[in-house]
């Protein structure tokens, strides 16, 4: 009887998580989410570019809580993920998130009076929903920043982001080629702790 | 050489180049890029970038520092105006009527009220600027962008824009105009302003790849790629709903993944 009811269990269990991760994130949710990110962001460019590790502190928290770091890493690496152990795949993520937290922090630039604004959503497919969203300034043509957002039972997480149509997951994918093509996921994992070691 | 030679010659080159953006790609790198020169404009890249690193750069970061902002967007205004003729006429080719009248309207309220296009009075009653070329004409028309080409100097490129380049020199009106009047100076003149002005722009990105990234060709090559298909499609976002085609987002995620180490 407990084991019939551990099944059951189990089961309803399943259909959940399941059911949680088909449908796509509402698109006034997904609004919202990309209104706060936004706030946070400005804030981290408002801190000044000579004060890096504070703000490297600020980014890895914003990346840390807003972004689906597991399935963009699976993402990037694509086949070279698959016969990989669980502490390679450690390693890369490790490697990965300080990578893109090094560059991010310095390269977002500074906060100039630029305008966040969200210009609306749409759900694409059954799993994904875009929030759309331009910064404009009064010195520079606007800027166009497209968020794809899914949740797959551990909350609205951002999986990629376009600016101006070219997709960073994309981008990082293209960057890490030429490493995993010559010595698989070891290789990448090296080149990215040498290249962390040298910013 | 006779007009008529050049003009076979033309056609001929026009052929060949088409004919190689139908070849599928060899390369395993670029098998998703087709990248079938890889080798050749892994080299043309190398050259460019130390040209860009001692000459270009320099010079770009130079024009950045000597004129302030309000100037080099006057700069850009202008130059910005001599192109609307040619977007006019490349949004019209395009099908896309209203913009190409909104490029004409641009050009002829920033000609005038906005003093030879220093100020982009147009964009404050709402006429958004437009800049088309031939080689997003040619890939509205179903052009596949062909193979990557990395050309000396001008950078990236593919067989399509190629042809657009070609296409831009004999459709664009100001062009043939200055032409006309014996005025090849103030041509060059123009474009070469325009690549420094471009340089700047690009200034984070370029130095963004070669600071930060494993595989700077490979991050300019898909930056470029992705960003000409969006300049071609003119949607309102990046992100498309994928027709049935397998994506980078199609991750089993939800089976793969174990988040208990999040």
């Amino acid at each position: 009887m407990i084991r019939l009811f551990k099944n059951i269990f189990i089961s309803l269990s399943f259909l959940i998580v399941s059911f949680s991760s088909v449908y796509a994130v509402d698109e006034n949710e997904a609004k919202s989410f990309i209104t706060r990110v936004g706030q946070e962001a400005i804030n981290i460019l408002k801190i000044p570019i000579e004060d890096i590790n504070q703000r490297e502190v600020l980014f890895r928290e914003m990346f840390n809580n807003n972004f689906d770091k597991k399935l963009i890493h699976r993402a990037i690496l694509g086949k070279a993920a698959k016969g990989a152990s669980k502490e390679e795949l450690a390693r890369f993520g490790k490697a990965f998130d300080k990578h893109i937290v090094k560059v991010y922090a310095s390269q977002l630039g500074v906060y100039s009076n630029q305008l966040f604004i969200i210009d609306g959503a749409k759900t694409i497919n059954k799993k994904d929903t875009i929030v759309s969203s331009h910064i404009e300034h009064e010195s520079a043509p606007p800027l166009r920043i497209d968020w794809r957002l899914r949740d797959r039972g551990i909350g609205i997480k951002i999986i990629d982001i376009a600016i101006e149509g070219v997709s960073l997951l994309a981008t990082k994918r293209a960057d890490f080629g030429a490493s995993i093509k010559s010595g698989g996921l070891r290789e990448l994992i090296i080149d990215l702790e040498t290249k962390n070691a040298q910013n | 050489m006779s007009f008529k030679k050049f003009k076979n010659i033309f056609i001929f080159t026009i052929f060949l180049v088409l004919l190689s953006s139908c070849a599928s790609s060899p390369d395993t790198v670029g098998k998703q890029e087709n990248d079938p020169f890889e080798s050749i404009n892994r080299e043309i890249f190398a050259f460019n970038d130390s040209a860009d690193k001692y000459i270009i750069g320099p010079i770009a970061h130079a024009y950045r520092d000597i004129f302030p902002d309000p100037v080099r967007d006057s700069i850009r205004n202008f130059l910005l105006n001599l192109r609307q003729p040619a977007s006019a006429i490349n949004a019209t080719l395009q099908g896309d009527f209203t913009r190409g009248a909104t490029a004409l309207g641009r050009f002829a309220i920033n000609s005038t009220a906005g003093i030879l296009g220093l100020f982009d009075v147009a964009d404050y009653i709402g006429l958004d600027p437009i800049d088309e070329d031939a080689g997003q004409t040619l890939g509205v028309w179903g052009v596949e962008s062909g193979p990557y080409i990395v050309l000396p100097i001008l950078g990236p490129s593919s067989t399509r824009d190629v042809i657009g380049k070609v296409g831009d020199w004999l459709v664009d009106p100001v062009g043939l105009y200055l032409i006309r009047q014996d005025q090849q100076n103030i041509l060059i003149a123009t474009k070469a302003t325009q690549a420094v002005d471009t340089r700047v722009e690009l200034d984070g990105v370029i130095e963004g790849s070669r600071n930060n990234s494993l595989d700077p060709y490979a991050i300019i090559r898909t930056m470029y790629l992705q960003r000409r298909e969006q300049q071609i499609s003119n949607t309102e976002g990046f992100f498309k709903e994928e027709a049935g085609e397998e994506s980078i987002y199609d991750i089993d995620i939800d089976v793969e993944l174990d988040d208990s180490d999040l």
